[in-house]
């Protein structure tokens, strides 16, 4: 079965989780909502803020996250 | 993985009260040990009222509830006095809130490793507030349908 690679930054407490390119969006949001549930199963009560977001793709549009962390982040 | 090869961004949070009842259990040695390492000229006590832990350094007590550092003072107390509560105040609001960011860190940190490999980076990066804060980056490899 395909893996999925997740980045979960974590500072304060906020969560952001992050899947590169390689899969569909669709599984990436999937995916996400799974690792979340999972982490509220080990006791984490975690809250999802807003939606996950399509963050690029080709053709898509560039939707992106104002006022958070930044890392390694190109501009 | 660089913010422009990710594909989705997902944001969650925690509430304040979990937080805190990460640092909670370690709050008194915590809070003692940073003060008698910083101010070792003065004598710290530390107690507990129902849910309120006070902390004495010296002549001045403070009141630490649920996170909030609250500090007790006469109202004789000079200018210099209030300043230097103010400043140990501040301090140890930093303190708990870098030791609540580190624990739940490393909570998250067991939890992904409960599903698969997990690799820790730790890194700076700068916050909305533009401070600079101490992140740790998990990289974790799961099948799709863990």
């Amino acid at each position: 079965m395909e893996n999925v690679q997740f980045q979960v930054i974590v500072f304060g407490g906020k969560v952001q989780i992050m899947v590169p390119d390689g899969v569909s969006f669709e599984q990436a949001e999937a995916a996400t909502k799974n690792l979340l549930a999972q982490l509220k199963a080990q006791g984490i009560p975690v809250e999802l803020q807003g939606r996950v977001e399509q963050h690029s793709a080709p053709g898509a549009t560039h939707a992106h996250l104002l006022n958070e962390g930044r890392v390694n982040h190109d501009r | 993985m660089p913010c422009n090869l990710a594909l989705s961004i997902a944001k969650a949070t925690v509430a304040d009260e979990h937080l805190w009842s990460l640092v909670e259990p370690r709050l008194l040695p915590l809070v003692s040990g940073f003060l008698q390492q910083t101010y070792p000229q003065y004598m710290v006590q530390t107690g507990q009222m129902g849910a309120i832990y006070l902390v004495t350094l010296g002549p001045l007590t403070f009141a630490i509830e649920r996170g909030e550092v609250r500090v007790q003072l006469s109202g004789y107390s000079s200018t210099e006095e209030q300043q230097f509560a103010e400043t140990i105040s501040s301090q140890l609001s930093l303190l708990l809130e870098e030791a609540a960011s580190r624990l739940f860190q490393d909570e998250i940190g067991l939890a992904l490793g409960q599903l698969g490999a997990v690799a820790r980076k730790d890194q700076s990066i700068q916050d909305e507030a533009g401070e600079i804060r101490q992140a740790a980056i998990f990289t974790v490899d799961l099948p799709q349908r863990f």
